[in-house]
């Protein structure tokens, strides 16, 4: 049994010092992808993640890697944040254009409505072309390895990949 | 076509880029994984603590309840043996005292090996009498039937056959056997 295995099964147990080993593998790994999809609150965001992974881990069977299952409770968690952020926003949205009349043409923050425009479409990507996107560019992790990661061929990740830029791209440019 | 495919994806992968370059330069100050830990260990301690006692507390009384069942078993065995003769069984007075069931395997007398189930005159079988006790009351119960007028007969089921019975009621109050 590999110490992987070995520290999921006693994490299963309710052994949050096994489980913490756990996550100190990942962690580094998952820092780059949680503050792409949520700058703001990248940190709050890994450690929901984790807490939600402790709270599910009893459902771990080991068809994926312990990574990747992390990695999509993470996009999960993300997503949630997504929409709990984006229905403050489009709240004090309304407040502000009732006060304000000038958000300006400053281009730092045209740079910034970019990024947030991209951020909302990655939300709004299905879940399996959201990993795919985020894997490729956020982990820069390559076709093989992406693959390998979520158990398809290396057609499969092409395919899906192609089909999730084509959607991003439509839903960044309508 | 990759190429093509490429410049057509440019600028979305130009932000991609530049998001990425955002997380890459962030500085982390806090540990998250330290703090979900710390989170976990705080929120799960509690319930484990209840469960664990609960847990046990139920044990306790399983095992209690067990035991007080086991008892009351206990006494509806023993309780057969100190009733008197039943109302539905045998028709003649029978002492309210057991007999034992008639067929004794050995006639040699120091062979004798009598066996510890015992019959009660309601027909209820009872265990854990001495081989010397039931040896008394089985000559008792010779005594009984020699008194008995022979037209009498025992239900089927507890009584010994005929030729079994003429053996026996033979001699007084002793046992001669199957030779």
């Amino acid at each position: 049994m590999t110490d992987e295995k070995r520290l999921i099964l006693l994490s299963q147990q309710g052994d949050t010092t096994a489980f913490s080993l756990l996550l100190r593998s990942c962690e580094n790994r998952l820092h780059n992808t949680a503050h792409a999809l949520c700058p703001d609150e990248a940190e709050d965001l890994l450690q929901e993640t984790f807490i939600a992974a402790f709270m599910s881990i009893k459902n771990f069977r080991g068809k994926s890697s312990f990574y990747t299952w992390l990695y999509r409770i993470m996009l999960n968690t993300a997503y949630k944040k997504f929409r709990r952020k984006k229905q403050k926003k489009s709240f004090l949205g309304i407040l502000r254009r009732n006060t304000s009349s000038d958000t300006g043409n400053n281009p730092i923050s045209s740079e910034d409505d970019r990024k947030e425009k991209m951020r909302e479409a990655l939300a709004r990507l299905p879940s399996m072309q959201k990993e795919i996107i985020t894997l490729y560019y956020f982990e820069e992790l390559s076709l093989h390895e992406i693959s390998e990661n979520l158990n398809i061929s290396e057609g499969t990740v092409k395919s899906r990949l192609f089909n999730a830029r084509t959607l991003l791209k439509k839903l960044i440019e309508p | 076509m990759e190429k093509h495919m490429n410049n057509h994806f440019e600028k979305m992968e130009e932000t991609l880029a530049d998001i990425r370059m955002d997380a890459e330069n962030f500085r982390w100050g806090k540990d998250a994984v330290g703090s979900a830990v710390d989170i976990l260990r705080a929120t799960r301690r509690p319930p484990l603590v209840w469960r664990r006692q609960f847990l046990q507390s139920l044990v306790m009384l399983l095992l209690v309840c067990n035991m007080v069942q086991g008892v009351f078993l206990i006494r509806g065995r023993n309780r057969p043996q100190q009733t008197g003769p039943s109302e539905r069984g045998l028709t003649i007075a029978l002492p309210p005292e057991t007999y034992h069931t008639p067929d004794i395997p050995s006639a040699v007398p120091g062979k004798t090996s009598l066996k510890e189930t015992v019959l009660t005159a309601n027909g209820n079988s009872v265990t854990g009498i001495t081989p010397e006790e039931g040896l008394t009351r089985l000559l008792e119960l010779y005594r009984l039937f020699e008194t008995l007028s022979p037209a009498i007969a025992l239900p089927e089921n507890q009584s010994p056959s005929r030729e079994d019975t003429r053996d026996r009621i033979r001699g007084k109050g002793e046992y001669h056997g199957e030779a």
